[in-house]
């Protein structure tokens, strides 16, 4: 088998993400992104903010990491690329982190295309409070808040940050089910890139998303505009 | 044929193994139903969330461990020669703030405009050209974070904002506090509630400074009460901020910011840049004597660093659950606080001898007038009355111990508190004068000296 020096990254611990949780993948996804750049511990920061996927790099990272204030990784990110551009700065934070509370630094670091790159897990709601509706949840989705549907549209972020003029996009499902192997080479040459980047990776929650809403054809929706979301959404009750 | 097995202790039944795997290997429950099928894809090396599928050979590479290569250690105190200036300068408060810190070694600016701290903001703009950063954030969260990150990465930092934008600060407050991030904030204060007077000076954001942020979230806050102190107290801001591992604040108000008055500049001040040991803890005690901070490593270090603001031990690592931790992480803040509290407050006297009937305390920009009428020969139903005044310049962590001291001398006087707020200042000097009054003004003018020498006269404020 191929050597696994990726797991150096890691550090070896059970997480403690749900059963299910799609965002171990996430991890795996970084690992093996970090293991195919340049990049070595001396010359990278990973930053996250609050949520599940805050704790992504923060406690099973081996590397530079910094666990920030809620919505906030994006300003501390820019503060440290700003002092140092020699580092490798990479943001891993969560929906609820980077486009609800955080979307005003989002746009304007998109907009001043600060060289950073950020890794947005997108589970659709808050996960870590109970399930509660965020700004990407789907419309008519139920969540712990919503229990009768989301009446609110979704934020597209595909189309949030490539309205700021965003130089590098990108998105995929968590569980990529065929050819998972090309979301690392995304996330590499993300990384490779000179300027702002951002790759969404969308992985439903397992215990307060997917437990009471289905997307069906699942790779699919990752496509297409999330404007139109809920017409591929199966929710129980109905 | 290759050798699966799936490790127990990682492995949480999620069945997405069972889902993903093309050729249907794994079972429901994790069960390896086909080994025979596998064509060593390696799919479930990507997509297994808990990396529990192994192969036999695949654990070799862990063998090979890297090398840890530290920097050197450095840091400490440095003498600064500044040459090429004239030595007396005309100022303005704001302005002052701003050479101190070009002069203290600020290589970091992150700030949003505000009346009234914008010209500190200018004045940074010079950063740009000496190979420091500049940079206008979108908001003072956004100021206060870069900040944050700018000092992680190990640049001196500051940022200056005022009171509405000192709200928007408190959260990125209490992160530096947590994470012992160095950094000045300067907050020149203006009157409020809310939008208030953007023009106007007022000192009511002194409880907002010192107390700010939720949770216990000790910080140090310096308040200069002229111009020459605006440079020297943003020198020791500096200081504190890197010796300390602390935010300071500088609380200065609209009139000192826009007062000009002639400041010497010394050609030679001594700087402190921050301590870096390698191998120590990032956070908490330091390991060696003499030091009064942990060791801050850059990520160019090698240190690997791992700060959270989530509650932590000392070298960074978070622990939510262990009520030891919490216990120890707020006791060594305080523990700080209390060593900085026995560093010199500066407190300066002003015509304070014992047997005054009266004495003043006061901080800012309202000390001045007060300073100058207790200078002055004042009579009451002609007899003259003697006062006195003290100037306060570290408001936080409060100089205590140094107001008991001087409480001794001037037991048979009366003590008033002037502020221009409703009563702030008054309920930090109560447990040491329970006896002392306030006198406030209000109104977005400053006290001026006029209304000091009434009320000496008349006893009416």
């Amino acid at each position: 088998m191929k050597e696994q020096k990726w797991k150096k990254w890691l550090k070896q611990k059970p997480t403690a993400f749900c059963s299910g949780c799609q965002y171990g993948i996430v991890l795996n996804y970084l690992t093996k992104a970090l293991d195919m750049t340049e990049i070595n511990r001396k010359n990278s920061v990973f930053v996250s903010g609050i949520g599940c996927a805050g704790w992504i790099t923060d406690l099973y990272l081996n590397a530079n990491t910094a666990h920030v204030t809620h919505g906030r990784p994006i300003p501390v990110a820019t503060g440290i690329k700003l002092a140092n551009p020699e580092l490798n700065v990479i943001v891993v934070s969560g929906d609820g982190d980077l486009a609800t509370i955080g979307t005003n630094h989002l746009v304007h670091a998109a907009r001043r295309d600060i060289n950073i790159t950020i890794i947005c897990a997108n589970n659709f709601l808050y996960g870590m409070t109970g399930g509660q509706v965020g700004a990407t949840t789907p419309q008519n989705a139920v969540t712990s808040t919503t229990k009768e549907g989301n009446p609110d549209q979704p934020l597209d972020l595909m189309q949030l940050v490539l309205a700021c003029n965003c130089s590098f996009a990108a998105r995929y499902p968590a569980l990529m089910l065929k050819a998972p192997q090309k979301i690392p080479a995304i996330i590499s040459k993300g990384i490779k890139h000179r300027g702002f980047t951002f790759i969404e990776l969308v992985a439903p929650c397992a215990t307060h998303f997917a437990g009471k809403n289905k997307i069906l054809p699942e790779p699919a929706f990752c496509f297409g505009s999330f404007n139109n979301l809920s017409q591929y959404l199966k929710t129980k009750g109905e | 044929m290759p050798e699966i097995y799936i490790d127990e202790n990682l492995c949480k039944k999620c069945d997405l193994c069972a889902e993903f795997c093309p050729k249907q290997v794994f079972g429901k429950k994790a069960e390896i139903v086909n080994t025979e099928k596998c064509n060593e894809c390696g799919n479930c090396q990507f997509l297994c969330p808990e990396r529990a599928i192994m192969f036999e050979d695949a654990n070799d590479a862990d063998a090979e461990e890297e090398k840890i290569n530290f920097s050197k250690p450095r840091g400490g105190f440095e003498k600064k020669q500044i040459r090429w200036r004239p030595e007396y300068a005309l100022m303005d408060g704001n302005e002052a703030c701003g050479q101190a810190a070009l002069d203290a070694g600020c290589s970091f600016f992150a700030g949003y405009p505000i009346t009234p701290a914008t010209e500190i903001m200018y004045k940074m703009m010079e950063l740009k050209k000496r190979g420091g950063i500049f940079v206008q954030m979108e908001d003072e969260i956004a100021s206060i974070h870069a900040v944050i990150g700018a000092s992680i990465a190990g640049k001196k930092a500051m940022t200056a904002t005022s009171g509405p934008g000192l709200d928007l600060m408190q959260e990125g407050l209490g992160l530096a506090v947590s994470l012992e991030i160095p950094c000045v904030i300067a907050v020149v204060q203006r009157a409020g509630p809310s939008t208030g007077q953007a023009t106007r000076p007022a000192q009511a954001d002194l409880m907002a400074v010192v107390h700010g942020s939720h949770g216990d979230a000790p910080r140090v806050v310096l308040a200069p009460s002229n111009i020459q102190e605006c440079y020297n107290v943003t020198l020791e801001s500096f200081k504190i901020a890197e010796i300390y591992r602390t935010p300071v604040i500088l609380l200065l108000d609209e009139l000192l910011a826009h007062t000009k008055e002639k400041i010497l500049l010394p050609d030679e001040i001594r700087i402190f840049n921050r301590i870096y040991k390698p191998g120590e803890n990032i956070l908490g005690p330091p390991a060696q004597k003499g030091n009064e901070a942990a060791s801050m490593p850059r990520p160019e270090d090698g240190e690997n660093f791992t700060y959270t603001g989530s509650t932590h031990y000392f070298n960074g690592e978070r622990d939510t659950e262990n009520p030891e931790t919490q216990q120890k992480l707020n006791d060594y803040l305080s523990e700080k606080m209390a060593k900085i509290s026995k560093l010199p407050a500066d407190i300066e006297a002003v015509n304070l001898s014992p047997g005054k009937e009266m004495v003043f305390i006061s901080f800012g920009s309202p000390s001045r007038s007060i300073k100058k009428e207790v200078k002055e020969k004042i009579y009451k139903n002609s007899r003259e009355v003697k006062a006195g005044l003290l100037i306060l310049k570290r408001l936080w962590p409060f100089p205590e111990d140094e107001l008991k001291k001087i409480k001794q001398f001037i037991n048979s006087a009366k003590i008033a508190v002037v502020e221009m707020n409703q009563g702030q200042l008054i309920q930090l000097v109560k447990p040491i004068f329970p006896y002392a009054y306030s006198l406030t003004q209000n109104n977005g003018l400053t006290i001026e000296p006029k209304r000091i020498k009434k009320y000496l006269e008349t006893g009416e404020w």
